[in-house]
């Protein structure tokens, strides 16, 4: 094959193998860097984008909580379905404000108690299909969570919203 | 000077993959050098700023709800038990009355309790107050203060804490890498705690069992345990779904959730320096498994019953003060002195 490439009848000798060496040396190093490169930004965009899911889901869960209801807030709203044990209406509650608030994301919302066990069964988008909904195979990150005092003084709930990808 | 060798190649690609090589290898170092944009992107910091920033207006949403919920039942306490706080004319059927009589010969003696604009508030206050600091003292994410100054301006009640919130900047998955390297538990006790018995940790319990706080705020006490585990031939980590040999069966436990499982009142658990590990329920099992942990904490006790050991790292003094006892469902059946009396006894368990 060499000897072919050196003696072939158009007359292209040693000096292209060499170039051909230099360029393919200086192919694969450029890809590499521009590969490595491009695998470092997406990771940067990636984490500059979950800060700013962040940054949007807290605004949206503190909007949510502290939204007018009846004589008080959506917390005091809250707080007191728990405490009677509404789940339902909690879950409806949730979702069709998060629904309309987030309808582009892929969020779902889990309600605990002060012991960190789930009140209700995980609040999915329900405007995703179920095949996009939330599943624990998907990247899943916290962006926002707040704790709601219960009128025993000892408990509260905690709140967490998260955004799948 | 002959630029061709014998095999007919010019030096000058020789010169050429020379070059080659040193710009490959000054690009690289370049490169993998002190890259800073990649390695932390630009707003990373303020981005960390603002998440605390996220934290602490979640804390003062806590802080205004909280003081919704005690005004209401600072109101109804004073509805139900009457007026004052401190009933000092005594009270009648739980209420708390505005006047005594009391007979002096043959007089009566009339003593007062009644109450104006200023000491109707001050009793407010006083209610109010109590309720409130229960509210914020199991908040799990902050240390929110307890001593405020308040104002009542018409129909609203200003608080000026005297004391700024304190929250912990901890990244996410962040694990403390323990600053004490002695495996000796008094010495680590010593270090981490000035010898002094920690204060009750009030986070949010993460799950259950809950080893990542202790893994976080007592990094020492996770050291000992793999130092054990690793000792037995048992592999670290909390029970899940099969109960394997040296798996934890109870970390750390929030107050309230200490109390709901009926845990003793004093429970080391709150403190994340204690762990509940399985051993099983053969009492020559647990002896072993507590025979090697007492080299590398301070305090052990078996519970046969439940099948775990309990060990920690408090300084045995004060209510800490047993080092060894057989247990069963928080409570402790029998109290050893020492190791050899604690095997003494647990003969009898068998």
């Amino acid at each position: 094959m060499k000897h072919k490439i050196f003696d072939n009848k158009k007359g292209i000798g040693e000096e292209a193998f060499h170039i051909i060496i230099v360029l393919v040396i200086g192919a694969l190093t450029i890809g590499f860097f521009k590969i490595s490169d491009k695998i470092k930004s997406d990771k940067a965009m990636e984490a500059i984008q979950r800060e700013k899911d962040i940054v949007d889901g807290h605004e949206a869960l503190m909007e949510y909580l502290t939204k007018v209801h009846e004589n008080g807030n959506k917390a005091d709203f809250i707080s007191k379905l728990v405490i009677e044990k509404k789940y339902d209406v909690v879950k409806q509650d949730i979702t069709d404000h998060f629904n309309q608030k987030l309808d582009n994301m892929n969020w779902h919302i889990d309600v605990k108690d002060s012991q960190g066990k789930l009140i209700l069964p995980s609040i999915t988008n329900t405007q995703y299909s179920p095949q996009e909904q939330y599943t624990s195979t998907q990247s899943t990150y916290r962006v926002a969570s707040a704790f709601i005092p219960l009128d025993d003084q000892a408990n509260y709930i905690l709140i967490e919203l998260f955004f799948s990808t | 000077m002959k630029l061709r060798n014998k095999k007919g190649i010019g030096l000058e690609w020789y010169f050429l993959y020379l070059s080659l090589f040193l710009g490959f290898v000054a690009f690289f170092i370049s490169y993998s050098g002190p890259h800073k944009i990649i390695q932390n992107y630009i707003g990373q910091y303020q981005f960390s700023i603002l998440n605390v920033a996220n934290r602490a207006e979640s804390s003062l949403f806590y802080i205004d709800q909280s003081a919704k919920y005690s005004v209401q039942q600072a109101l109804q306490q004073m509805a139900d038990e009457g007026v004052l706080y401190e009933a000092e004319c005594g009270s009648f059927d739980g209420i708390s009355a505005l006047a005594a009589i009391a007979k002096k010969g043959d007089d009566f003696d009339l003593k007062e309790c009644s109450i104006d604009d200023k000491s109707l508030n001050e009793n407010f206050l006083r209610y109010f107050n109590e309720s409130f600091r229960n509210y914020i003292g199991n908040y799990p994410d902050a240390y929110i203060p307890d001593s405020y100054e308040y104002e009542i301006k018409g129909n609203e009640l200003i608080g000026k804490a005297k004391e700024n919130i304190v929250l912990q900047i901890v990244p996410e998955g962040f694990e403390a890498k323990p600053e004490i390297t002695s495996t000796k538990p008094s010495e680590i006790y010593q270090k981490a705690s000035g010898g002094e018995i920690p204060g009750k940790l009030l986070v949010a319990m993460k799950s259950n069992p809950d080893t990542d706080t202790i893994r976080q705020y007592h990094p020492e006490v996770w050291v000992q345990y793999t130092e054990l585990c690793k000792k037995m031939g048992a592999s670290p980590g909390a029970c899940k779904y099969l109960k394997t040999k040296c798996c934890i069966t109870s970390g750390y436990r929030h107050p309230a959730y200490n109390m709901e499982i009926g845990g003793a009142a004093n429970s080391p658990h709150q403190l994340g320096v204690a762990l509940d590990i399985y051993v099983g329920k053969d009492v020559k099992e647990q002896i072993r498994w507590a025979d090697a942990a007492d080299d590398l904490f301070t305090r052990v006790g078996i519970y046969p019953s439940q099948g775990h050991i309990h060990v920690d790292l408090l300084p045995p003094k004060g209510e800490y003060q047993l080092r060894y006892w057989i247990g069963s469902k928080g409570k402790v059946l029998e109290r050893a002195n020492s190791f050899a009396e604690l095997q003494g006894k647990a003969a009898r368990f068998t």
